[in-house]
């Protein structure tokens, strides 16, 4: 039977992405019924995914504007002629 | 903070603005990719001509707007606009410097969780801890863990955060993130769980000490 480690360290993010094969997904999903510990794991790497869907990169707002700037002009002049 | 944009629905707003010459339009263009993008860059070529690579790629951009017929998505194009360009500085880069291989580079850096957290048999030695807060909007919540995880994603090797950001936050397909940075889907796949391992242990280590 697959273990904890192999769960954790291997499978796991390849099982919510939906990356595994019909037989591995099987394997982790006996697992899960069977293990609490590896079921919190699931859950919480699960809380991490949505956390970096959620989280912008940070910004540089000066640099933003500046490079808007630039490209806004380039983009009017461009297609003036 | 960054902007609120949905990334699976920007493309379709904004393209419209942008052919108009709308400058808000071109504001969220740039806010929302170019961070993103020079990740992308930084992933292909390192950290010292990622934005002026980024700049070219911008500049392409421009010149080759109208013409954009919408066969992929705007942020695929835009993410293979930079990736080629990063490519080519590459290739020039290597015939006067020497290689500069893009691979899984930190296999030995501790990307998984500690051995000391498992058992000869392979279950865990203790049960992974509960977290107060349970659900990503009680952590995003707390100034003090975005910062901590702004500073644990920018400490990230480059290979990683360029795949976490297509990922994770740009929504992308593993075929997508294949073409755009030249890897295979199991190089990608080790990438993207090995970063997010950094994440949870990040998350972990925040829900028992408050800190980063």
């Amino acid at each position: 039977m697959l273990s904890c480690e192999a769960l954790a360290q291997q499978h796991a993010s390849d099982y919510l992405d939906h990356q595994l094969t019909n037989r591995q997904r099987f394997s982790v999903r006996l697992h899960l019924m069977l293990c609490g510990n590896c079921r919190r794991f699931i859950t919480q790497l699960k809380v991490v995914r949505e956390v970096l869907r959620r989280n912008p990169p940070p910004t540089d707002e000066t640099q933003v504007q500046a490079t808007a700037t630039k490209l806004h002009s380039a983009y009017h002049e461009q297609n003036k002629s | 903070m960054g902007n609120s944009l949905n990334p699976l629905t920007v493309d379709s707003e904004l393209l419209p603005r942008l052919l108009a010459g709308e400058k808000k339009a071109f504001e969220q263009l740039v806010r929302h990719y170019h961070q993103p993008m020079k990740h992308v860059a930084q992933a292909i070529i390192g950290d010292a001509q990622a934005e002026e690579c980024v700049q070219e790629a911008w500049i392409s951009v421009m010149r080759n707007l109208q013409e954009f017929q919408g066969r992929s998505t705007l942020k695929t194009w835009l993410f293979t606009i930079v990736a080629n360009e990063a490519k080519s500085r590459l290739r020039k880069n290597r015939s006067s410097q020497g290689k500069r291989e893009m691979s899984i580079n930190d296999q030995h850096d501790g990307g998984l969780l500690e051995s000391g957290r498992w058992q000869t048999n392979g279950h865990w030695m203790e049960a992974p801890g509960t977290w107060h807060d349970n659900s990503p909007e009680m952590l995003l919540s707390h100034e003090d863990f975005r910062h901590c995880l702004h500073k644990t994603l920018a400490n990230l090797p480059e290979d990683q955060k360029a795949v976490l950001t297509l990922r994770d936050y740009q929504g992308m397909e593993l075929v997508e993130i294949c073409n755009i940075l030249g890897l295979s889907a199991s190089n990608i796949r080790v990438l993207i769980h090995r970063a997010r391992l950094k994440i949870y242990r990040m998350v972990e280590r925040f829900e028992e000490t408050g800190e980063c």
